[in-house]
């Protein structure tokens, strides 16, 4: 029962979040509406009848909580609206409205058509929030590409990226998938908990060690603390069987030397880290 | 009924090709092959049933021909088929919606990948040759290995198997070629969904056509015609407006096509809305089965089932709204005092 309550709670904080940047819930249901008031005239009564139902059962956190219960924890809220046809539906309901109001689509009919169309168009844009999650990606595109640079310049080195790599996060990010052949000692999951559902598998403490302490490392503030700890975190890195490091450019020459000497790797620039290796 | 049209041929295609690379797959797994001889698996079943598709279409447009291309005669004789500027105006403007799009995923870079491993998979499946004997985010053998309703879904071995044929990174074939499908497929379903809710006389089950507002005449089905493409039309500016929000439709064509979810919210969903429509009950079953290829939700049974089963109780409510609505208009016309 704590459970179901639990689910209400996120089915309703679920919806709030949902309607939170775009407006496209309630084009939906400006387009039922206007369905509704179509009625008896209009095919695919059955389609409406469907999105309907399932449309109340979303936002109702009861019913949503019930759904959310259905479909495995592994999907949040949001995942149940793949049950409501909403770019159809939405769809539907402006092909109507603009049929009725622009006829037969001729352009001798264009002075009540154009109009409704220009309402529609704006109508579309404001209630879409025109890319609300696009910024985080854009930056990504960025790191992206720099991480492919350094990335690929190690596979060239390492004759064919057979490695072990222990490198920053967003180079760790994106080492899998530029070379299936690059292993490294814990992966993108570490930081992106959703991927944590594709396996049993955990990380030990001493992989935790490993993350925070290069975490440590690539923030300024925090290097000092990590500095403390380097030759025990190589020699276990290593005792796990890394065979690559990688270090941002700016720090300081000292612990480049330290690390040489802890890791027994040569050391090199590319592309803005310094990689020990071979 | 009205048989299959060039829209239902074209998923029902993308279905075959999932149901086998799920074959493939499933073998692989149960008979612990390495993954070179599952792509070729595959690639053998894939050509056995190009082969049947090449034989039956020749053997079909043979025997259609003749017929066909009397039809075509008539068609045009009656001064049918013919389309006026403005569906060409709208075919247009939907043209240059959909190329920014196709452009846009051309130019790639921005992809949503939080809880996706498709490409790391893939990559793992090509450098180890095993299936799931490799943990993709590391590179290391599983020490507890993954949930078996993981492990049964067949979209990295079909990716990976694809990779294997073209010769191409999995980068590539994953974030640019099947987004670029998965859009144009999207399409394709939402056209025949289109066509199912504003149909032509022809296009309906018998008996269905003196229900609704379907087209009668020929300027009638050129409007019909010109309320397709606009459907379409509405669709791809949606699918533009749609990019603020993981889940919607247009943010997953456009920034992560190569998801199973995509493939089921943008592909199946609405071949199986038109399907449902047009009452071919039993190539709907077909969308469920790709769906529990592809995706786990609702416990396996997926989303799919949900909305086979609500258009069916939803087609139930209309059909018994409509009689009750029919036998009041007849009580009413058997009035002595009726208006016309």
């Amino acid at each position: 029962m704590a459970g179901f309550m639990k689910n209400i709670q996120m089915a309703w904080l679920g919806w709030k979040n949902y309607t939170d940047d775009g407006k496209m819930a309630a084009l939906l249901l400006v387009s039922l509406a206007y369905l509704w008031y179509c009625g008896k005239r209009m095919r695919g009564r059955s389609f409406w009848v469907y999105s309907m139902c399932v449309t109340i059962g979303c936002i109702c956190p009861i019913t949503a909580a019930l759904f959310m219960r259905i479909q495995t924890k592994f999907y949040d809220y949001e995942w149940i609206w793949s049950m409501v046809p909403v770019t159809a539906v939405i769809a539907l309901g402006m092909t109507l409205f603009l049929a009725r109001c622009w006829g037969d689509f001729g352009l001798s009919q264009w002075r009540k058509g154009l109009p409704a169309a220009m309402f529609l168009l704006a109508v579309t844009v404001l209630a879409g929030g025109m890319g609300g999650e696009l910024p985080n990606q854009i930056y990504q595109v960025q790191e992206r590409e720099k991480a492919y640079g350094v990335l690929e310049e190690l596979i060239a080195l390492s004759q064919g990226g057979d490695v072990c790599l222990w490198a920053p996060r967003e180079v760790m990010e994106y080492a899998r998938e530029a070379d299936g052949h690059i292993r490294l000692p814990y992966g993108r999951n570490m930081w992106d908990a959703s991927l944590n559902a594709y396996a049993y598998d955990t990380y030990g403490e001493d992989i935790l060690a490993l993350y925070e302490w290069m975490e440590q490392m690539s923030d300024p503030a925090a290097m000092e603390t990590a500095l403390k700890s380097l030759e025990t975190c190589v020699r276990n890195a290593r005792n796990m069987g890394v065979d690559c490091i990688m270090l941002p450019e700016s720090v300081a020459s000292e612990t480049i030397q330290r690390m040489e000497k802890a890791s027994n790797l040569h050391v090199r620039c590319l592309e803005g880290y310094w990689v020990f290796y071979g | 009924m009205r048989k299959n049209r060039w829209m239902d041929y074209c998923i029902l295609s993308e279905i075959v090709m999932i149901g086998l690379a799920e074959a493939a797959h499933l073998a692989a797994i149960l008979l612990d092959w390495t993954f070179s001889m599952c792509s070729l698996f595959f690639m053998g079943l894939t050509g056995v049933a190009c082969i049947m598709a090449a034989g039956g279409l020749a053997l079909k447009s043979g025997l259609l021909l003749r017929g066909h291309m009397g039809e075509v005669a008539r068609t045009r004789q009656k001064g049918q088929g013919k389309t006026d500027g403005g569906v060409w105006g709208l075919l247009a403007v939907f043209a240059v919606l959909v190329l920014s799009q196709v452009l846009f995923i051309c130019k790639g870079g921005i992809y949503y990948l939080q809880g996706d491993m498709t490409v790391e998979a893939v990559e793992s499946f090509l450098a180890s040759d095993r299936i799931y004997q490799w943990n993709p985010m590391t590179g290391q053998p599983y020490t507890q290995g993954i949930p078996m309703r993981l492990k049964i879904l067949c979209l990295p071995t079909l990716y990976g198997s694809l990779c294997g044929i073209l010769g191409l990174k999995p980068a590539i074939l994953i974030r640019t070629m099947v987004p670029i499908l998965t859009l144009t497929s999207s399409y394709v379903a939402f056209y025949a969904l289109g066509c199912s809710l504003f149909p032509k006389s022809g296009d309906l089950p018998e008996g269905a056509a003196e229900k609704g507002n379907m087209a009668k005449g020929t300027k009638d089905e050129i409007c019909v015609v010109k309320k397709r493409v606009c459907f379409l039309l509405v669709v791809a500016l949606l699918f533009w407006a749609e990019t603020y929000f993981h889940v919607m439709d247009g943010f997953q064509l456009l920034f992560c096509g190569w998801r199973g979810t995509a493939i089921r919210n943008s592909i199946l969903l609405p071949w199986l809305f038109s399907l449902c429509l047009r009452k071919k009950w039993c190539s709907a079953v077909l969308c469920v089965l790709a769906e529990a290829c592809l995706v786990w939700t609702f416990y396996g049974m997926g989303v799919c089932v949900i909305a086979v089963v609500g258009m069916i109780l939803g087609e139930r409510y209309t059909r018994r709204g409509s009689k009750t609505v029919s036998e009041k208009h007849s009580k009413n016309s058997s009035g002595p005092d009726k208006v016309c």
